[in-house]
């Protein structure tokens, strides 16, 4: 396992390499840079000298060849210090990271949870009560929220719980009050995705023979859907709640700004669309390792939950064995 | 219940628990003052830098409470009140102004020295050198200012400070010197890139001075906490010389991406002061009880057309630019908008009553088409399809095409492209089948020197009078750093006339005689149609009833300062 779990993180560090050169090729292949922009979308002068952008330029190393600059930055990485955002000059690319990261990740990690705790009961009743009311009413509605995008659902939201109800603030980063509404838009809509997922999972388990042979055994029919069916069912939703967590995790940008949460995806938004290079480049690798070590957890756990990908073709178990052949 | 089962509960209860403290632990703001007597929130732009020499929405946040320079706008916004300096004196030529500095604070107790102002003004000269990376064109608003060797300072080809017109004479006297009268000289001095910086902080601290742990400043409010992209709490000064006149004892902003959920966010009240996203104006007007609490500032941006240099030769034909203006119907643009009315001059009519009459125009239709055939498009026949290059979707451009199609029959289209091609195609020598404008917009000035000498200045006009042919030649020497050098050198003759009356209305003692050069110069500038005028837009914003001292003025971009305002909300 060990030797698999090392190939594996030597090929995430390769991807990001990759991923990094991409960035920052495409980054540079963008039209406009960051003073003009920034200075435009601000109100500022028409005209300008080339003075402003000169001394930006030599400030953040941006006047040497593309080469030194991408090694100097990827220096910067390694010894984690990649100096401060363009945008944000009183903080360093990895401090925003260290302060925003936890906000998204504690709202995703909540979404998720909210997601599954209604995911699994109403995709279960849904496949159990196959073809009747149960089934037909609460799919329909998981139909309609998984059309709405998480953006408008959250309109919606705001719309009854803050302004109808004044239960809750609309936005804002006060206390856990304000983390209610921006966890309910994003663990409802992946709530939709999800129960679709655990019914039609639950119904090919259902007709499996083994759920048969435990029927004929005379089990009760709750420890059958309980113990066999709903257990079996819900393997293959770890391959999907990961990659879906890690999503939730990096890009909840929309839902950032409408609930004025200080999470990570509104400063990777704006760097991408401000050509903020250090801080573009500190998110994007960093999104893109979560997501890579998200998906090795996964086949990790995958591997853990059923024995025959654990010792199938490429699977970490596999390694093992190919490993003591004489 | 089995021994297993009990500690899996216990298990998930405590990994629940875990994950409720963890989200709470991780950067909420605690310092919400919501209702509170004496506090106010506020929704603002977000903010990514309070340093007032960058060019951003904190620099405005920096004049309207956390910083004060040595003079501050008068109610109306049109004249100055004493700020830390305590009195000045103008010499008889008014070109010498001496600042007597009152015994004022910064935050952290040390005193606010005339040295502070000097080296601050150094630093927002000295774009290289500057510790916040680059000043962003904050310096820029400064040829208006007309700072003895500010420009040449800047520019690189003066490097000894000591000839620029900035000298502290000792720790409580400042002395300016101008190369030329400025009637708005004072006024001037209200801009945020004016404000003094605490030499010792930045010095201490050149990354990290803007963070809250850090922070001091000399306003009447100082920074508690600022949660990055989501909220900044301000608290009262304690060292602030004029502290007896702070009323709130909190302001609360609410820092957003998102300015279109305003309305919703007053309605709801978590926000006490917002600035009324244009979909909602007409909804609040209609509303007994919201109508009251709106306020509005007139003519608070002016939309424009500013003209793209092509290879296409066609609108260098002052006629042609001129039939498009004339035909543009802007009586059924502003329909498209609820807070916009038609602008017939560069310069707003109802900040500047006459500004129309003095350096306008009059749309005529006929005259439109009779321009246009002069200029060899006879119907619109030849004349390639003229585009209006926007970085968003809007409506009253869509309309302004439509009227010039109509009433010209030209082609005619809106290009709505992403902000990092809209900047770097406004600048770019246009292939030869693409003519036509960018659309921008530009916070309006209260007077009339502002509107010709900084706003729309004989250096932007310079530019944009440079033709396609010596386009190229602009962008390689603007390469080099000598770009406006250039565009002096190959400006179209009626903008050297506007550079000279500029220049002649910058050195004309009197303010009545200067300002009637100033309206000539604006209207010799208005002839040459580079720029086009549009639409003015009134800004609103929602006031909560129990809320006062909210004095809005012209030509900033949070048009109040918090010093003043006072607040009765949550007495009731």
């Amino acid at each position: 396992m060990l030797l698999f779990v090392g190939k594996r993180l030597l090929r995430i560090v390769l991807s990001l390499i990759a991923v990094s050169i991409i960035t920052f090729l495409l980054l540079q292949a963008a039209p406009g840079n960051f003073a003009d922009i920034s200075r435009i979308i601000s109100g500022g002068a028409v005209t300008s000298d080339s003075g402003a952008t000169a001394a930006l330029q030599s400030r953040y190393g941006a006047d040497v060849p593309l080469v030194q600059q991408y090694l100097k930055f990827m220096w910067g990485v390694l010894t984690l210090d990649m100096g401060p955002s363009y945008k944000y000059p009183s903080l360093d690319v990895e401090e925003i990271i260290a302060g925003a990261f936890p906000i998204s990740a504690g709202l995703a990690i909540l979404g998720t949870l909210l997601a599954l705790v209604l995911a699994i009961p109403l995709g279960a009743l849904a496949a159990l009560r196959r073809n009747t009311a149960l089934d037909h009413a609460p799919m329909f509605l998981i139909t309609v929220l998984h059309a709405l995008p998480s953006y408008l659902f959250g309109v919606m939201l705001v719309l009854i719980f803050a302004v109808g109800l004044g239960w809750l603030p609309t936005s804002g980063w006060d206390g856990p009050q304000n983390a209610i509404l921006p966890v309910m838009a994003l663990g409802l809509t992946a709530a939709s995705v999800l129960a679709r997922y655990v019914r039609s999972s639950m119904l090919e388990v259902l007709n499996e023979e083994y759920i048969t042979a435990a029927h004929a055994k005379g089990g009760r029919p709750s420890t059958v859907v309980m113990r066999h069916a709903l257990r079996n069912s819900l393997i293959p939703l770890v391959t999907f709640t990961g990659p879906m967590l890690a999503t939730l995790m990096t890009g909840t940008v929309f839902i950032e700004w409408l609930f004025q949460v200080p999470g990570l995806g509104t400063y990777f938004a704006d760097a991408a669309r401000t050509r903020d290079m250090p801080l573009l480049m500190g998110t994007t690798l960093f999104f893109a390792l979560i997501i890579m070590l998200t998906n090795l957890i996964v086949d990790l756990l995958y591997g853990f939950l059923d024995p025959r990908i654990r010792f199938g073709e490429g699977g970490w178990a596999s390694w093992r064995r190919q490993r003591s052949k004489p | 219940m089995t021994l297993r089962s009990t500690a899996r509960r216990r298990a998930a209860i405590a990994t629940g628990l875990s994950l409720v403290v963890a989200l709470s632990g991780c950067g909420f703001s605690d310092d919400s003052g919501g209702g509170k007597p004496g506090t106010v929130t506020m929704e603002y732009t977000n903010v990514s830098s309070l340093d007032p020499q960058r060019v951003s929405w904190g620099m405005w946040l920096d004049a309207s409470a956390l910083f004060e320079g040595l003079v501050v706008p008068n109610k109306k916004g049109d004249g100055v009140e004493p700020g830390v300096a305590q009195k000045w004196e103008p010499s008889a030529d008014k070109r010498t102004y001496t600042f007597h500095l009152r015994d004022s604070k910064w935050s952290d107790g040390k005193p606010v020295t005339a040295q502070d102002f000097a080296w601050s003004y150094q630093r927002l000269l000295t774009p290289s050198n500057s510790q916040a990376g680059t000043t962003q064109g904050a310096a820029s608003y400064l040829p208006g200012l007309g700072l003895k060797g500010a420009t040449e300072f800047l520019a690189g080809t003066l490097t000894d400070w000591s000839q620029v017109g900035v000298k502290a004479k000792d720790d409580r006297t400042l002395v300016l010197t101008l190369a030329t009268p400025n009637s708005d000289f004072l006024l001037g001095l209200t801009h945020p890139s004016m404000l003094p910086l605490p030499k010792h902080l930045l010095e201490a601290e050149p990354q990290e001075w803007q963070k809250a742990e850090n922070w001091v400043g000399n306003g009447p409010f100082t920074l508690k906490s600022w949660t990055v992209n989501s909220s900044m709490t301000l608290v009262p000064n304690k060292q602030y010389w004029d502290k007896g006149n702070v009323k709130l004892s909190q302001v609360d902003l609410n820092l957003t991406e998102d300015p279109k959920q305003a309305g919703v966010h007053f309605t709801s009240k978590d926000a006490d002061i917002v600035t009324l996203p244009q979909p909602d104006v007409r909804r609040f007007q209609q509303d007994d009880t919201l109508a009251k609490q709106l306020v509005s500032v007139p003519d608070s941006y002016s939309n424009y057309l500013a003209v793209l240099h092509s290879q296409n030769p066609a609108l260098e034909d002052v006629r042609v630019r001129e039939a498009l203006a004339l035909a543009m119907d802007r009586e059924k643009v502003v329909k498209t908008c609820v807070d916009c009315r038609p602008s017939y001059s560069l310069v707003p009519e109802k900040s500047l009553p006459g500004a129309r009459k003095a350096a306008g125009l009059e749309e005529d239709v006929k005259r439109a088409k009779q321009l246009l055939a002069d200029a060899g498009f006879p119907g619109g026949a030849g004349l390639p399809q003229v585009r209006i290059l926007a970085s968003q979707p809007n409506a009253a451009l869509e309309a302004i095409v439509d009227n010039w199609q109509r009433n010209l029959g030209i082609s005619a289209a809106v290009d709505v492209v992403e902000t990092g091609v809209y900047v770097e195609r406004r600048e770019q020598l246009q292939a030869p089948d693409y003519i036509g404008f960018y659309a921008g917009a530009f916070a309006a000035q209260p007077t009339w020197r502002a509107w010709t000498a900084t706003q729309w200045d004989p250096t932007a006009m310079q530019v944009f009078s440079v033709s396609g042919a010596d386009w190229p030649g602009y962008l390689a020497a603007k390469g080099g750093g000598t770009g406006l050098a250039y565009a002096k050198q190959h400006a179209s003759p009626e903008i050297t006339q506007f550079t000279e009356q500029v220049t002649e209305a910058g050195g004309e003692p009197d303010s009545a005689a200067a300002e009637k050069l100033f309206q000539q110069a604006a209207r010799t500038r208005q002839d040459t149609y580079l720029v086009i005028p549009t639409t003015y837009v009134d800004q609103y914003y929602v006031v909560r009833s129990g809320i006062g001292g909210v004095d809005m003025r012209l030509g900033y971009l949070l048009p109040f300062t918090f010093k003043g305002v006072t607040s009765e909300l949550g007495t009731n």
